[in-house]
């Protein structure tokens, strides 16, 4: 766009702006901040609080105008300061509250709140509203999570504008007229969004609070740091405050690359996991038979090391494996990702298990999420951004509203199929096909086009969709990729997985070669002799439970692990993790962004880092990591070369997010960004107590000393080596006239241990059903409420769910079944293999 | 209530085809919610959100905007005394007064019987006859406390039933025309004359 | 009696017929227009005929069409929400003339090449909703609307939209908002105009009923024959909607600017005069919106300018008339209850200002005023309309915020007497 400056004066003094900007944002660049209420800089603006009133000079004489609504223009005169302006903003002010309740003392907003800001500077300080105030019933619980204060509210518009325009889910919208206008969600209904929570951090005043957060702290009492949520990939950057060694909330910081200040409930609320004591892993403990017991660190990482150690010795280096399915932290990563290759040895390694796809095609040419969203074509191939990426839905969906083309290709629909422009199907007995559409789809429009490459569907296997991205790229040569899947970035960035083995590697180390899927089957066969878990429930990665009880008696099991879970209560050796927030270090996202971790409260228990136990268990095991320090592991890190040489602490000083790599990749400056302090007000109230925001000071914990085995044998070479991209892809054999594919997708709510752990999002775990097109409903004569059989690799009972809008989106020659959310139990039916055939059965009522 | 029966879906889904965009149709079905259930229910403006496309958190933002449009049940006969200047000039409040000691009830309230909701309205345009009042939106004056008593026996009696139908019928006269025009068949026409 | 135009069936019982309205001349306009004029032509006329919007706004019909911005798809939307206090006009029209109103809406549709019209009555108008569905439907039957209307290469479909009782769907742009199934919050401006930017985001005029009601008669003779009528801007003739304490309240088809407000209230043929025992003390020229007049201004004539140069408004066409009997503050009241009633909430200053406004002067009728409420009613119309001027400023998104002061302000500015004793004795000197 070209950058096309107008000249206009802010009270008689000149100034410039770049055509298009809105006034607000021409003023606050040039320093004059006007109070605002609705004015959201990530929506569009409404003008309806008209508390941003400024004098304008027009054609037609001076007239006061919302400075929210209005573009700068050129030779256009505005007046901040007048008598006039003073009047008008004083009038509004006075009107917002005149109605509004005076229990600041009691209100969760007080001390962060915009409206009392402004009271304070420009309130007269006396009422002359001496009427009865409007009254409503309150609170009123909207959901689980979010309770609306009506007689709080100011009617800003925001949280509507929210629902409808930034998440599509016009869930709550204002009901009545006049002075009764007010929020509402329909008839009581839950307000069932993933990202409710963003109403509350918006919300310019106490009318919609979180459930979590209520009466829980001042924000005075609060201090906090920039980090980044780890619950998905994408990298929100987020401002974590805590209060008295409690992490109090977590809020969305406006990073202009990543998340415009949004989070999604699962990010926002984890910290509700971190504060159950109950279901935190606080000490490490051993397991002797049946009973578990808690011990000292030194003891367990004594019998951690032995384990090892005596399966590298009598089965060979090769039966030690590690894996993990979650994300860890860059540091860790690294420091397990040389634990395994340099000291133990090991091929058996994988810290990606939910990457499916060969990760090098994902890092041959790729893209930001910036670029992504601003590409002639963006191609989404088996990615569910909503469940997967949240806030990169969010995002989507505004880029799609600005104008982004999008094509799907997808087994299974998901919410943006109805506003791409291209929506294809993935089957199996169309591959080639599916890839034709694409090509044709995208047309001469080939210059710039993304591809966000994910693993979505579990019953698409690795090889399937490397064998999609490969076709994909080879017909579209220029072509940049962005990650889509939801963890393993950590992983792939260091060479943790067999699906990106040559990223970083000390010369002479093992490289990992051995899939999460083999590692997990291997396991069960008794295949090795020891089984590190990095933080991840087992019944995650395809084991039953009843598979985790026999496990035991054919492998040793280690589990690092912050929350309890199946695999901390049958593993033999249980490690306590630092859980999110206690703990200092790095990550990056799907970008390949270097972001910070920040660590705002101590560790629970005996918690440590990750890769503070994998130093001590080196040094255990006779060999030394040389890490002693955090600023140890990235001093390798940024002399490790490959994609993150460079890599180090010192850019978070002064900016919010860190760069791309590899580092020859910085596209985008990186340049401090001004905070709107009422877009997010919590964020700049708890900066204003004098909280180390920006600079995130790096805590130096230190390795304590360790105590080493006997020297032993050098591990010996490999045994076993399976390759990570698993089956060859072959074309599927026909299905039977009662056969279907079986599509298996993730839900973001999904079963796991720190949802588990989770007092207020736990409820929202729902169980799996089989997804239909009511089409498809009357083809196999199921019914809404109806529960069913599925017999693929195992037999599932699944209730059935017919989903209107599938009828618009699945092809109705399909002959995909979907089950919807992963469990253990639907998990088994695939039984680690892609495109199982799957039958479906009515089970009748009893 | 109710979601529309199949004879309304019909009429229902014929309103919608009307319209470029469905959700242009959602006043429209609001009446047919009430000219159907006497009231727009919960489960007709679910329905209602269906039909047009919206959420039921729009559809209930859009129908509590207008005063017409009742959420909660009313009476039979809806009785909207105007007390706006035109009629207050000429008495209304006292014709107002005498309604609630006729029925028995406060403006807002409804008889025990169900026949009657009283309400005091803004003006309806009928100030040549003031001071005037409504019945399920059909024009009474000028009225006074007698002819205010009659009115009421007269609805009683059923006197009244061919002009006044029950609350929520608004427009007794369908729509009897062939089927819309095509906006793609007008755009191609007006291509022509565009300058 | 002057010429009449718009009214000019209504001294028929029958007026809404079809047969009384093809033995009146009924579909000759259109047939005409449609027959035998290309639609600049048309569109010539009504700017020839300098014809006035009649809503309230008084824009000229002729300058809003060419204002439209020419896009393959644009629609007319008749405005027919009729609910500004004490105007009943429309209300006459609709219900007693219904054929003359779809010829000219079907008139407008021609000259400005509209792919739909959506005729949006208030719905209130139970009789007037099904004697417009009529008309509608028997054109159709006739061949006045739908498909080569009169065999001429013109189709248009018209669809009629019953309102839900919300006072600011009359304003055009929440009209458009409503029609399109939202709430009726009015467009933030810019962009100024529907005919830039309406009804699904396309060129959109908006036209009052009595605007297009004139159409059929401004085509049959001409535009300079209805422009010769009348004198400066203010052409043809109008419908004055006389209401309050007056002897023969009611509809008045008057050439506009020939008589005045004098002659409106007190003439022989119009209102007839107040009671005999009392006398005026103040009325409203153009509905509740505009700023009063009092005895003083009965000699300004009927005309748009005219009334402005006086510091009110023509308006809707509507006039109040209050005699010594009435209450003054009660008056005010029961006008910024009204506004406060029917805000739409979307701004601050009209949703909370006006409920505001509403309670104080409430509390005053009621006899618990203070003398502080005085000014205190004043600066608040200040913060919703800065300077209580005519016409006013505004610090919301519409007019019905601004439309509070001129009733408050003329209240307390000219009968503070009035407002002292209800303070001070708490009673009313008029009860």
């Amino acid at each position: 766009m070209p950058d096309e400056l107008v000249s206009l004066t802010f009270d008689e003094h000149p100034f410039q702006a770049q055509k298009g900007t809105k006034l607000i944002d021409a003023l606050d660049a040039a320093g004059i901040h006007v109070p605002r209420f609705c004015y959201h800089p990530r929506m569009s603006a409404v003008g309806m609080c008209r508390m941003c009133l400024v004098e304008v000079k027009g054609p037609r004489g001076v007239s006061l105008q919302p400075s929210c609504y209005i573009d700068v223009a050129d030779g256009m005169e505005v007046f901040t300061e007048s008598a006039a302006v003073k009047k008008a903003q004083h009038g509004v002010l006075e009107f917002l509250l005149a109605n509004h309740p005076l229990d600041c003392p009691v209100c969760d907003k007080g001390g962060e709140c915009p409206l009392q800001d402004q009271a304070f500077a420009h309130g007269s300080g006396e009422t002359r509203f001496v009427e009865e105030k409007r009254h409503y019933a309150k609170p009123i619980p909207i959901s689980r999570l979010i309770k609306l204060d009506r007689e709080r509210c100011i009617q800003c518009d925001r949280c509507t504008r929210f629902a409808d325009e930034i998440a599509g889910e016009p869930l709550i919208d204002f009901a009545g007229r006049g002075g009764a206008l007010r929020i509402a969600t329909f008839s009581n209904v839950d307000f069932d969004s993933y990202f409710s929570g963003n109403v509350a951090q918006i919300c310019p005043v106490g009318a919609l609070t979180t459930t979590p957060y209520r009466f829980k702290a001042r924000p005075w009492d609060l201090v906090q740091s920039a980090s980044t949520c780890m619950e998905c990939d994408l990298g929100c950057q987020v401002s974590l405050q805590s209060s008295q060694n409690e992490l109090t909330r977590m809020l969305g910081i406006d990073s202009d690359a990543i998340n415009h200040s949004w989070l999604c409930d699962r990010g926002r609320f984890t910290t509700s996991a971190v504060n159950n004591l109950e279901l935190r892993v606080a000490r490490p403990r051993l397991r002797d038979q049946s009973r578990s017991a808690e011990v000292s660190w030194s003891k367990a990482l004594r019998a951690a090391a032995l384990s090892i150690k005596r399966t590298i010795d009598e089965r060979g280096a090769s039966a030690v494996a590690i894996v993990s399915g979650t994300s860890l932290s860059l540091e860790t990563t690294y420091a397990w990702a040389k634990l395994a290759s340099d000291v133990i040895r090991t091929n058996a390694v994988d810290g990606a298990a939910d990457l499916r796809t060969d990760a090098s095609l994902l890092l041959e040419n790729p893209a930001s999420i910036n670029q992504a969203l601003s590409a002639s074509k963006l191609v989404l191939v088996n990615v569910d951004p909503k469940n997967e990426l949240p806030v990169m839905h969010l995002r989507l969906r505004a880029a799609i509203r600005a104008g982004l083309s999008v094509i799907e290709l997808n087994t299974t629909p998901t919410e943006l199929t109805p506003i791409v422009d291209h929506a294809i199907a993935l089957e199996p007995s169309r591959l080639g096909q599916a890839v034709d559409e694409v090509i044709a789809a995208i047309g001469d429009q080939v210059d710039d086009v993304v591809i966000v490459a994910g693993s979505r569907d579990r019953g698409f296997g690795a090889a399937l969709n490397t064998r999609v991205l490969k076709d994909l790229l080879e017909r579209l040569p220029g072509a940049k990729v962005l990650n889509g899947t939801p963890h393993g970035a950590n992983a792939v960035a260091v060479g943790f997985t067999p699906n990106a083995p040559q990223v970083i590697r000390s010369s002479g180390g093992v490289t990992p070669s051995v899939s999460a899927d083999a590692i997990v089957a291997g396991a069960l066969r008794g295949d090795f002799g020891t089984l590190i878990v990095l933080d991840s429930e087992l019944t995650r990665l395809g084991m039953s439970e009843a598979d985790l009880e026999v496990l035991g008696e054919r492998v040793t099991v280690i589990a690092l692990s912050t929350f309890e879970s199946a695999t901390t209560h049958s593993a033999a050796i249980v490690l306590p993790l630092c859980a999110f927030g206690e703990e200092q270090g790095s990550t990056v996202n799907v970008e390949w962004r270097h972001l910070r971790l920040g660590r705002q409260v101590e560790p629970l228990g005996q918690a440590r880092s990750g890769w503070m136990i994998a130093a001590e268990l080196a040094s255990m095991l006779g060999d030394e990591l040389g890490f002693l320090t955090l600023a140890d592991v990235m001093r390798d890190l940024n002399q490790s070369g490959g994609l993150l040489a460079g890599l180090g602490y010192e850019y978070f000083a002064e900016s919010l997010d860190g760069p791309l790599f590899p580092l020859s990749r910085r596209e985008e400056p990186c340049a401090p960004r001004i905070l709107d302090p009422m877009a997010t007000p919590g964020i700049a109230s708890v900066d204003r107590q004098g909280a180390n925001f920006a600079a995130g000071r790096v805590v130096e914990p230190t390795v304590a000393t360790g105590f080493a085995l006997d020297p032993g044998k050098s591990p010996q070479a490999l045994v076993s080596a399976e390759r990570g991209t698993g089956d060859v892809v072959r074309d599927p054999d026909p299905l039977a006239e009662d056969e279907f594919w079986l599509s298996l997708v993730p839900r973001l709510y999904d079963v796991s241990p720190s949802l588990s752990a989770n007092p207020f999002l736990a409820a929202w775990v729902r169980d799996p059903v089989l997804k239909l097109s009511p089409l498809q409903g009357e083809q196999l004569g199921l019914m809404d409420g109806d529960r069913c059989r599925l017999i693929g690799a195992a037999t599932v009972e699944l209730g059935v769910e017919l989903t209107k809008a599938f009828d618009l989106s699945v092809r109705s020659d399909s002959r995909v079944l979907v089950v919807d959310g992963l469990t253990p139990a639907t998990l088994s039916l695939l039984e680690n293999q892609s495109w199982i055939k799957v039958r479906v059965e009515k089970i009748n009522g009893e | 209530m109710a979601r529309f029966s199949d004879d309304m879906l019909s009429r229902a889904k014929e309103l919608v085809s009307l319209y470029p965009d469905p959700r242009s149709a959602t006043i429209p079905l609001c009446h047919l919610a009430q000219e159907q259930d006497g009231y727009v229910s919960d489960e007709a403006m679910a329905h209602i959100a269906e039909l047009v496309g919206s959420s039921a958190a729009e559809v209930q933002g859009t129908a509590s905007f207008y005063d017409m449009l009742k959420l909660e049940p009313v009476g039979r006969y809806v009785i909207g005394v105007c007390t706006n200047i035109a009629c207050m000039l000429r008495g209304a409040y006292e014709v107002l007064e005498d309604a609630e000691k006729v029925l028995g009830i406060p403006v807002g309230g409804t008889t025990e019987d169900g026949l009657f909701t009283l309400e005091e309205v803004e003006c309806i345009a009928h100030c040549d006859h003031a001071p005037a009042a409504q019945v399920n939106y059909r024009y009474f004056g000028p009225l006074d406390d007698e002819s205010f008593r009659s009115l009421i026996a007269r609805l009683r009696d059923g006197e009244l039933d061919d002009e006044v139908p029950p609350h929520g019928t608004l427009i007794r006269v369908r729509r009897e025309a062939p089927p819309a025009i095509p906006m793609t068949e007008i755009d191609r026409e007006r291509a022509g004359d565009q300058e | 009696m002057t010429e009449r135009i718009v009214g000019a069936r209504l001294g028929y019982e029958d007026s809404e017929t079809l047969s009384r309205f093809l033995a009146t001349g009924g579909d000759q306009g259109l047939r005409r227009a449609v027959l035998e004029m290309r639609p600049e032509e048309v569109a010539d006329e009504v700017t020839t005929a300098n014809l006035l919007g009649r809503g309230g706004a008084g824009f000229e019909a002729g300058r809003k069409w060419s204002m439209l911005r020419k896009a393959p798809r644009r629609y007319l939307v008749i405005n027919g929400d009729e609910s500004e206090p004490a105007t009943f006009k429309d209300h006459l029209l609709v219900e007693r003339d219904p054929h003359q109103l779809v010829e000219g809406a079907t008139i407008a549709a021609y000259a400005i090449g509209a792919s739909l019209v959506v005729i949006y009555l208030r719905g209130e108008f139970a009789l007037g909703l099904e004697r417009v569905q009529q008309a509608i439907n028997e054109a159709y039957a006739r061949n006045a609307l739908g498909r080569s209307i009169f065999g001429s290469s013109f189709s248009v479909d018209i669809l009629l939209q019953p309102g839900a009782g919300a006072y600011i769907c009359g304003e055009e742009t929440s009209l458009i908002e409503s029609l399109e199934g939202k709430r009726g919050f009015p467009r933030i401006k810019p962009p100024y105009f529907p005919a830039v930017i309406g009804l699904y985001g396309e060129p959109t005029i908006v036209n009052n009923v009595e605007t297009v009601s004139n159409l059929p008669w401004i085509v049959q003779h001409g535009g300079a024959a209805f422009k010769a009528l009348g004198e400066g801007r203010s052409t043809g003739t109008r419908l004055f909607a006389l209401s309050g304490q007056v002897q023969r309240p009611g509809p008045y088809e008057v050439e506009m600017t020939k008589i005045t407000f004098r002659d409106l209230i007190y003439g022989k043929e119009y209102g007839q005069g107040l009671h005999p025992d009392r006398s005026l003390i103040a009325f409203i020229p153009g509905g509740v919106s505009a700023p009063w007049f009092f005895p003083e201004n009965l000699d300004i004539p009927l005309g748009q300018d005219e009334v402005a140069k006086a510091g009110s408004m023509l308006g809707s066409g509507s006039v109040i008339v209050m005699d010594d009997t009435s209450c003054p503050v009660r008056s005010a009241w029961r006008i910024a209850r009204f506004f406060a009633r029917e805000s739409c909430g979307q701004c601050t200053p009209c949703r909370e200002g006006g409920a505001w406004i509403d309670k104080i002067l409430r509390r005053i009728e009621e006899g618990e005023g203070r003398e502080a409420d005085l000014d205190l009613l004043l600066d608040l119309c200040d913060n919703i309309s800065p300077g209580i001027k005519w016409p006013p400023a505004q610090t919301t998104i519409c007019v019905l915020g601004p439309s509070i002061p001129p009733s408050v302000s003329a209240a307390v500015n000219h009968f503070r007497d009035d407002f002292l004793v209800h303070i001070k004795e708490g009673r009313c000197p008029h009860a």
